[in-house]
């Protein structure tokens, strides 16, 4: 090969290098923009549940991330209900049916109980598991009262309101997450940085610290490779 | 010389990583599990009377009142902050300097996401946030609600402002429960005082 193949070869490979670092650094640049969703502002957080009290017509619950308003006239104006620790990611609502006036509130790693039909809330514990590693999915209430949780690997039926709540749980049903499943988590952990001690950095930020530090020394590396090359017959 | 050097700093940085990467998880996982957020950790960032000191700076005088709420009392807490109050008794930290009150001091303790974080909230004479200080926080991550950037927010609330995640409060990304815990906390303490202290100057 001549010298001046060779040349417009490395011409092209740098060309080549460069184009791929640049499709690189845009995934790194949107992969840690979607990793620091704050970084971005503010997105609409629209009601994602609803539910109608079965005991007053024209009475709506709706929950939206971190907030929980209350209509009474079907829907037409809502309320904002004074409820400051409002699930950050409402899953969905359901009442007693009547004349009880429990409600239950299921987010995505709480359950919220009221024994008034949603004026006053309760924490209740989630069944064991769910909210970590089981996600809640669905929410019902039996004929006398008593919440079930339907979560991604299992089930549970609660105590009354009143009596323990939440807090007697007896499990349904139980699905064991496959291999699959807890592959799928593990390598979900790894990507989002949910792993290692506290204070430990997100596996992506990681990651897109080092190409950066990688990329910077390589062109570095290169610019002084090519000076030197121009300064070589001179010396 | 200097290239085996800088080689050997690289390795020792890579090798770094890779322990950090692999060795953590296998620690915490032969730790005994006490909760889904794997054992407390407890990180105690002020005392009671380092946190009261903070605050009461320069106080001649503090002491302190408890208050019980009664049935009556309690039920209209629950009905303006929206959830019950399970707590018997809330102990109120006064101070004064040269004969001027500095306000309440009220410590509290909020559910994260397992588990409870413990902290100050001062409230000034005029009834308005002056401090709020994160004191112990136990969960495994989200102690950036600690900082500054985020508590400074609450400086100035008063017991109007609804104090909501993504309303007048920003959440810290990767600690919006533990964000959530501390507006309700905020928002708690004013209504505590705001309901005893109604009228007082």
């Amino acid at each position: 090969m001549s010298s001046r193949h060779k040349r417009r070869l490395r011409g092209a490979h740098e060309k080549l290098g460069l184009f791929l670092a640049a499709g690189a650094l845009l995934m790194i640049l949107t992969g840690l923009a979607l990793q620091h969703p704050g970084w971005l502002g503010r997105g609409a957080l629209p009601p994602r549940v609803v539910t109608a009290d079965p005991a007053a017509p024209g009475r709506l619950l709706r929950a939206s991330p971190a907030l929980l308003e209350e209509s009474l006239d079907g829907g037409a104006t809502w309320n904002e209900l004074p409820l400051s620790a409002a699930p950050d990611a409402p899953v969905a609502a359901a009442f007693a049916p009547p004349p009880a006036r429990g409600a239950w509130l299921l987010g995505a790693t709480e359950l919220l109980a009221s024994a008034d039909g949603g004026a006053v809330w309760e924490r209740l514990e989630l069944p064991p598991g769910v909210g970590s590693g089981d996600p809640p999915l669905a929410l019902t209430v039996t004929a006398d009262g008593r919440p079930v949780v339907v979560a991604a690997h299992s089930a549970w039926l609660g105590g009354p309101l009143g009596e323990g709540g939440g807090a007697r749980w007896t499990s349904l049903w139980r699905v064991e997450p496959t291999r699959g499943d807890r592959l799928r988590l593990a390598v979900r952990r790894l990507h989002t940085g949910h792993w290692g001690p506290p204070l430990t950095p997100r596996l992506y930020d990681l990651a897109a610290l080092l190409f950066v530090a990688v990329l910077a020394t390589g062109v570095a590396r290169a610019a002084r490779a090519r000076r030197r090359h121009r300064q070589g017959p001179h010396r | 010389m200097f290239v085996c050097k800088r080689r050997r700093r690289l390795a020792a940085i890579v090798w770094g990583a890779l322990v950090l990467a692999t060795g953590a998880p296998a620690a915490r996982a032969a730790e005994p599990e006490v909760s889904p957020d794997g054992p407390e950790h407890g990180k105690v960032y002020f005392t009671p009377e380092q946190a009261l000191a903070r605050v009461f700076d320069g106080a001649d005088r503090q002491w302190t009142e408890t208050w019980e709420p009664t049935p009556d009392e309690r039920a209209a807490l629950a009905g303006r902050l929206g959830l019950q109050v399970p707590e018997p008794a809330f102990t109120f930290h006064r101070a004064s300097r040269a004969g001027r009150e500095l306000g309440w001091a009220l410590v509290l303790e909020e559910k994260g996401r397992f588990k409870p974080i413990t902290f100050l909230v001062h409230v000034g004479p005029d009834r308005r946030v002056e401090a709020v200080l994160v004191m112990v926080y136990r969960e495994s991550r989200g102690d950036a609600v600690r900082r500054a950037r985020f508590l400074g927010q609450f400086t100035g609330k008063d017991g109007d402002d609804p104090l909501r995640l993504n309303r007048d409060v920003v959440g810290i990304s990767g600690a919006t429960l533990s964000s959530r815990a501390l507006a309700a906390g905020v928002r708690k303490a004013l209504v505590l005082t705001e309901a005893r202290y109604e009228g007082a100057p």
